[in-house]
């Protein structure tokens, strides 16, 4: 019955990270771009939200992950167990650098030494770039998951 | 490889309704700002039908690859309450659109909640079938 409760909520905050990213990025750009609201107060408040409910998520995921391979005594040296814990520190060092970008943006915005149509284009490439190795990182740990021996 | 790709989307899913919800939350002091994301959140609600699409083909597809029946009570359960998920998406969309077009009342705002709880349960309904193999419905 632990395993399967455990399971569940290794599942349901992967779901919730996922999202998390995905939404981030969206917003992310679209309020940038807007001109309805000061783009620092809508980026301030999503970048608020990433990071509190991120890093619930994000720290969930071992806890639940090393009771689930104690409990169904999974190999560690297995290649699907390595790949998804080596995964996993690929994403968040990812992750961090994101929030870095993110917060950097912030100040800039708040200083108010760029403008919106982008003075700093190395930011919008550089968060595509990272969230697309994000994705990548995320389906590659999907496929360990999904694949692994029954 | 479907299986990932039936793993990856399913948790988008249920990941997306639920933090657009905890976004709305989250800026419900700041009007304009919250009438932005829910401009944008419309826009994404689009594009997950079709996603929700992909998860119930490649779901199709990974039943005869993993040698399971369509007659097993669990997967007939997952397909009904991802038709029920879909529907209250399509119903979830109208009352955000409403919301966005005409602005806020007590009725779409209980009813905003309410749906999007619901889709999320659903969906957690079946991450737990999925996970247990059996379900309590008997189908």
């Amino acid at each position: 019955m632990m395993y399967f409760i455990l399971k569940i909520v290794h599942v349901v905050s992967a779901s919730l990270w996922v999202g998390l990213i995905f939404l981030t990025g969206v917003l992310g750009y679209y309020y940038r771009k807007q001109d309805q609201v000061d783009p620092q107060v809508a980026l301030q408040s999503l970048v608020k939200l990433e990071i509190r409910l991120g890093l619930i998520c994000f720290l969930i995921q071992p806890l639940t992950g090393f009771s689930i391979i104690a409990i169904k005594q999974y190999n560690p040296m297995d290649v699907w167990v390595i790949g998804t814990i080596l995964g996993y520190c690929l994403l968040g060092c990812l992750w961090l650098v994101l929030i870095f970008q993110q917060q950097r943006l912030l100040l800039l915005l708040a200083e108010s030494e760029v403008s919106r149509n982008g003075d700093t284009p190395s930011f919008p490439r550089m968060h595509l770039v990272l969230l697309l190795s994000l994705f990548l990182v995320v389906l590659a740990m999907y496929y360990f998951m999904a694949n692994r021996p029954l | 490889m479907f299986k990932a790709l039936h793993l990856f989307f399913a948790t988008l899913l249920l990941g997306i309704n639920l933090i657009s919800y905890f976004l709305l939350i989250h800026q419900r002091q700041n009007p304009t700002l919250s009438t932005l994301t829910l401009k944008v959140n419309l826009t994404i609600d689009r594009i997950l039908l079709f996603v929700i699409g992909i998860v119930f083909i490649s779901g199709t597809l990974l039943v005869p690859k993993y040698h399971l029946s369509f007659h097993t009570s669990w997967i007939n359960a997952a397909y009904l309450f991802l038709s029920l998920a879909t529907l209250l998406w399509l119903a979830n969309y109208f009352i955000k659109r409403s919301i966005f077009l005409y602005g806020r009342s007590k009725l779409k705002s209980v009813s905003f909640h309410s749906v999007t709880l619901l889709i999320a349960l659903l969906l957690i309904l079946i991450i737990k079938d999925a996970v247990m193999q059996q379900t309590w419905l008997s189908l």
